[in-house]
């Protein structure tokens, strides 16, 4: 039977030879090789959950009146027809809830996965030649789910999201000579306006996920034209990749990795509570959430605003608005940063070589230094998003708590950075002193509290 | 395969949605854990090796590429400076003709950034559309109010740039600049709840020290000096709204907010 469909096959597309080598594909043994995977099935799952969410929800602001035994406290409230269909979705509807959380749980962890493949792919320098490219790609895929998080999350019209897009309106209406335009397109005239809610929803489940699958399949194609990168070890060189075949060991792993994803989601959806939106309320554009914070991946954003200085600068009627620096300028930048690190490095260390192996984070000081002072300001922007949550539970002012954040941005990041460099040398002598000293030998105390030489070891 | 049962009949009957995830959820968790299993013990540990050559192609792929990609360039373009001119004429008016089906996505949000419903004489209303009176509000308490005629489900374009926070507090406790002297009579003062941060709704109130907190970004601002900002992100004071109370009570607006709603935008600022 088997038999039968790989002849047919080959007999139409000639696949034989490339089916042959595809299932003997060495995919290296390291957990952290699995991290990408599990955004892989992030998106899988973001994007079958999605599509059952789509065949409930109705994205329109129309202003309707919530008839439902789900929320009585809003019973005869006038609310939008997004904000009832979610209600409605969530409690009128066979595992509505159950699959709607999981897929805000799922868009947590896509993200979560996303940045901690990354930080490996960085901290291993797996993106030197010739994988900048994809690293280019990866970092847009991290932009990308952060926007989906961001235009799905809004899509409910409640009162906190609604806060997050009236934030989002006044940033864009700031960005220098494109800020209406920016604005009108996503947006409409104004915000909130009968436009917006269609145009986040098209973003939302075609435009950002079209862009998505195009991007994670040009993403795999190429890592698997120019295969895996591998940690050194024995038998590992610049020339070969070594692991375990595709068929049957690692495609059984794989699977069992998507399967745990799933389930993981689908626990978390029936039994952890977000984005509780009746208990927000529906969006009014003089109400808000409090205390309001977004989702984590959109948090560092928030921290960045909250801790941002009070600079204005006016000309005539054009402004650069106090949003400028911390809601364009910053992230920007940090982002420019990271699309440009491949060849900072290889400006800063001069190297034009092809890099099959994998680098320890200890044996580059410079790009794990980079990479702990990065995710560190990131880190501490993150918690500043929710340091009015911090001051109630501390029993501080916020005030005070948003100076110490605001010290720690521009310092804490170097701190880190030295100590970092710090460790990598401290570990690169240690290392040579290993090389240099092959064998070892192990001490025995004795009863008598006497010393005596033990067995001898090698390192490796 | 329990958790499959579970889900299964959690699902038909009528589903509790706590039920339902967790035996969907250990019902793909066993799965993954067979899976394991038999991915650890049942399958033979063999490894492979792909070589792994440089990308690179030869010297002479990578000339010959090049050249044809140039010549092509030159065929197209060659000495015809002038055809080549034309054709990006032509993209060019392409592109100015598509903006003009772009402006007819709706109307552009210039020109209202900033501004409000309220003019002098306006009486204040609650959401629901009802008159506020000098009696309804306590010293050290708040109400979010409107403009009277702007409000209801087909005014929120509105509301959210005419939402005024009218707060009571001691006469007294004010310390206002001789230019707005009158605008709290009774302890009645009036801000734009519209953060000049942000944007955000300034909706928490604190009576022990007068300030006004907005939520999202925790800038603060001063009820008894005008609205200034004592701490966060924003740079401007909130634009406040001078009050007159009639014969009967009935709280109006005595002239319009004092600067620009909102926060600065490119095109629109205070400035």
């Amino acid at each position: 039977m088997i038999r039968k469909l790989v002849l047919a096959l080959d007999d139409r597309l000639g696949a034989a030879p490339f089916l042959r080598h595809a299932l003997q594909k060495a995919f290296p043994d390291h957990w952290s090789f699995m991290l990408g995977e599990v955004a892989a099935y992030c998106f899988i799952f973001i994007l079958l959950s999605g599509t059952y969410l789509t065949f409930f929800f109705h994205p329109s602001v129309q202003q309707v009146v919530y008839h439902g035994a789900g929320v009585p406290s809003l019973d005869g409230r006038v609310v939008s027809d997004a904000y009832a269909s979610v209600l409605d979705l969530s409690f009128q509807t066979q595992a509505g809830l159950l699959i709607r959380q999981a897929h805000h749980w799922c868009a947590n962890l896509f993200a979560a996965a996303v940045v901690v493949h990354m930080a490996r792919i960085f901290f291993t320098g797996a993106f030197r030649k010739p994988r900048e490219i994809n690293w280019l790609i990866g970092l847009t895929l991290l932009l990308l789910v952060m926007a989906d998080g961001f235009t799905g999350y809004s899509l409910p019209d409640d009162a906190l999201s609604g806060a997050g897009l009236r934030i989002a309106y006044s940033i864009a209406l700031g960005i220098p000579f494109l800020g209406d335009w920016i604005a009108y397109l996503v947006f409409g005239n104004s915000f909130p306006s009968p436009q917006f809610e269609g145009r986040l929803y098209a973003m939302h489940i075609l435009f950002i996920p079209l862009a998505l699958a195009g991007l994670i399949t040009l993403h795999v194609m190429i890592l698997w034209h120019q295969k895996h990168t591998q940690f050194p070890g024995p038998g590992k060189r610049e020339d070969n990749v070594r692991g375990s075949p595709l068929w049957p060991t690692y495609a059984v792993r794989s699977t069992a990795l998507m399967l745990a994803t799933f389930g993981i989601l689908l626990f978390l959806g029936g039994v952890v509570e977000i984005n509780p939106i009746w208990h927000y309320g529906p969006y009014d554009p003089w109400t808000v959430a409090s205390p309001a914070q977004p989702d984590w991946y959109v948090g560092w954003l928030d921290g960045s605003l909250r801790l941002g200085p009070r600079w204005a600068i006016y000309f005539g009627h054009h402004a650069i608005s106090t949003l400028f620096w911390p809601g364009i300028a910053l992230p920007l930048t940090f982002f420019a940063l990271l699309y440009a690190w491949p060849w900072i490095e290889r400006r800063l260390q001069p190297d034009d070589r092809y890099h099959q192996l994998l680098q320890f984070p200890w044996q580059n000081p410079l790009r794990t230094s980079f990479g702990v002072a990065a995710l560190s300001f990131a880190g501490i922007l993150l918690l500043a998003g929710s340091d009015d949550i911090q001051a109630r539970l501390l029993s501080v002012p916020v005030q005070s708590l948003a100076w110490v954040y605001r010290v720690a941005l521009w310092t804490l990041p170097w701190v880190f950075a030295a100590l970092a460099w710090r460790i990598c040398v401290e570990l690169q002598a240690r290392h040579a002193y290993a090389d240099e000293h092959p064998e070892r030998f192990v001490l025995v105390r004795s009863a008598e509290g006497g010393y005596e030489e033990g067995p001898r070891l090698s390192t490796e | 395969m329990a958790g499959s049962v579970a889900f299964a009949a959690a699902f038909s009957l009528g589903g509790e949605n706590q039920i339902e995830g967790i035996g969907l959820g250990l019902a793909f968790l066993g799965l993954s854990a067979a899976l394991v299993v038999w991915s650890t013990q049942l399958l033979p540990q063999t490894k492979v090796e792909d070589p792994q050559h440089p990308l690179a192609s030869s010297a002479a792929e990578r000339a010959d590429a090049a050249a044809r990609l140039e010549d092509g360039i030159d065929t197209v373009i060659g000495r015809r400076t002038w055809l080549v001119r034309l054709a990006g004429t032509a993209v060019a008016f392409l592109g100015a003709a598509a903006l003009f089906p772009i402006r007819s996505w709706g109307p552009s949000p210039r020109g209202r950034a900033g501004v409000s419903d309220w003019k002098a004489g306006r009486r204040l209303v609650r959401e629901d559309g009802s008159v506020v009176r000098a009696g309804d509000l306590e010293i050290g308490s708040a109400l979010t109010v409107f403009p009277e005629g702007e409000v209801g489900p087909d005014k929120l374009i509105n509301m959210a740039n005419d939402a005024v926070m009218l707060v009571r507090a001691e006469p007294a406790a004010f310390e206002l600049p001789s230019a707005r002297a009158s605008w709290t009579p009774q302890g009645f003062a009036g801000f734009s709840k519209v953060c000049t941060h942000a944007g955000c709704p300034v909706a928490l109130y604190r009576a022990a020290d007068q300030q006004l907190m907005c939520p999202c970004h925790q800038s603060t601002f001063d009820v008894t000096k005008g609205g200034t900002v004592v701490f966060g992100p924003a740079n401007r004071s909130l634009p406040q709204l001078p009050i007159a109370i009639d014969a009967d009570g009935t709280l109006r607006a005595a002239g319009p907010l004092s600067g620009f709603v909102g926060p600065d935008t490119w095109n629109e600022s205070t400035g």
